[in-house]
């Protein structure tokens, strides 16, 4: 079964029940998709190594062969592709290395090259394999490297935790995109509950099974909790606002290693997602 | 010769527009004639590289000088690979900019 964790709003505590749910079973695969700052790791203490490079195919344009009719850059939705006066410029940055200027290149003037964007790592110990992706700086494309590190979950795990980025664009939905459920972490303000909605509007497009974990309970008011009873969507678990938990997360140890009374409730959230998945 | 300024409006009149890329309009002075023209900028809704769309599209309009605010890094590269001539700007309009150009007031970076 494979269970992605998302929010809209950052903050809301992917990263601890991401965390804490892998670390309250056994056969786990847990993949931290937030690329742009992959966080899981600094909770679990555990020696990674690189095992692959994320790369993008970038355009290069045989100058012999290129005529300067200009139905790449004019076609280029991202603007990766300028014609200036006796070249094509390429920029590589903009580039999202769709290949739709290789296909449609009239004079097969466009063959591709590989362009790293970011790096894979891994760790594993007898309970837990963990990977992680990491986007190299200055690079603009996460979606990519996510969809990289997606190749290395592992067939033979019984349970996969993927901890996506925050929000509900290109690289939320590539983490979702082939999960069997999500669980939306939420905190009940009116941010939590505003951006919430966006990303809950995302999955019943992508028709997906989602649930809600409510973090920070107490914290702001019950419009969240209310919604998602008019709307019948299932309250996963509470997690209540206590400074002890924030002080334990602020020191990178995880929930249920602070609190193992934890561990159960996470064990229980399992349980009841795999009732709803089947 | 052409040259084009970034402007929010299509009066000669109003100031040169503070951003290069997403201005709404560009005023095009075609020295030869003596006239102004304002275009549409198609890039002022692009999602990234406004710049390179913006510079593409002056090209395309024969634009061989401009006179600008400040430039993104993506828009001065290519400016300067397109050999396009570069003028220092000020905050004064259109009109004010393209007499300074004439006279050989406005500096070049």
């Amino acid at each position: 079964m494979k269970v992605a964790i998302v929010s809209g709003k950052g903050g809301t505590g992917k990263t601890t029940v991401a965390v804490s749910i892998a670390l309250s079973h056994k056969k786990v695969h847990l993949l931290d998709a937030d690329v742009d700052e992959p966080n899981c790791s600094l909770f679990l203490n555990m020696s990674t190594e690189v095992v692959g490079v994320a790369k993008i195919p970038i355009p290069v344009i045989d100058k012999n062969k290129c005529t300067l009719c200009g139905i790449c850059s004019s076609n280029c939705e991202y603007n990766a592709l300028m014609k200036l006066p006796g070249e094509i410029l390429v920029h590589d940055k903009m580039c999202h290395g769709c290949g739709l200027c290789t296909y449609i290149c009239p004079e097969e003037a466009i063959t591709e090259l590989p362009r790293e964007i970011g790096k894979i790592y891994e760790a594993s110990n007898d309970n837990l394999l963990f990977h992680f992706g990491e986007i190299i700086v200055g690079e603009e494309l996460s979606t990519p490297v996510i969809g990289n590190l997606m190749k290395y979950i592992s067939p033979s795990k019984s349970l996969v935790i993927v901890d996506s980025p925050p929000g509900s664009a290109c690289p939320m939905v590539e983490v979702v995109i082939d999960s069997d459920f999500v669980i939306v972490v939420s905190e009940p303000t009116p941010f939590g509950l505003s951006d919430m909605k966006i990303v809950i509007d995302t999955l019943r497009v992508l028709d997906k099974k989602f649930g809600v974990v409510i973090n920070k309970d107490g914290v702001g008011d019950d419009e969240l909790e209310r919604f998602c009873e008019s709307e019948q969507i299932p309250i996963l678990m509470k997690i209540p606002f206590d400074l002890k938990i924030a002080r334990n997360y602020s020191k990178g140890i995880p929930l249920v290693q602070a609190f193992p009374e934890y561990t159960q409730s996470f064990q229980n959230m399992i349980g009841k997602i795999k009732e709803i998945v089947q | 010769m052409k040259i084009a300024i970034p402007s929010s409006s299509q009066e000669e009149d109003a100031k040169m527009y503070e951003r290069f890329g997403r201005c709404n309009f560009f005023c095009i002075f075609n020295s030869e004639n003596d006239t102004f023209d304002f275009v549409s900028n198609p890039a002022i809704n692009a999602r990234g590289g406004a710049g390179f769309q913006a510079v593409e599209f002056l090209i395309n309009n024969e634009v061989n000088t401009v006179i600008v605010p400040r430039l993104g890094p993506n828009a001065e590269g290519v400016l300067r690979r397109a050999n396009i001539e570069i003028f220092q700007g000020e905050n004064i309009t259109i009109k004010e900019l393209v007499e300074k150009w004439k006279n050989n007031a406005l500096s070049k970076i």
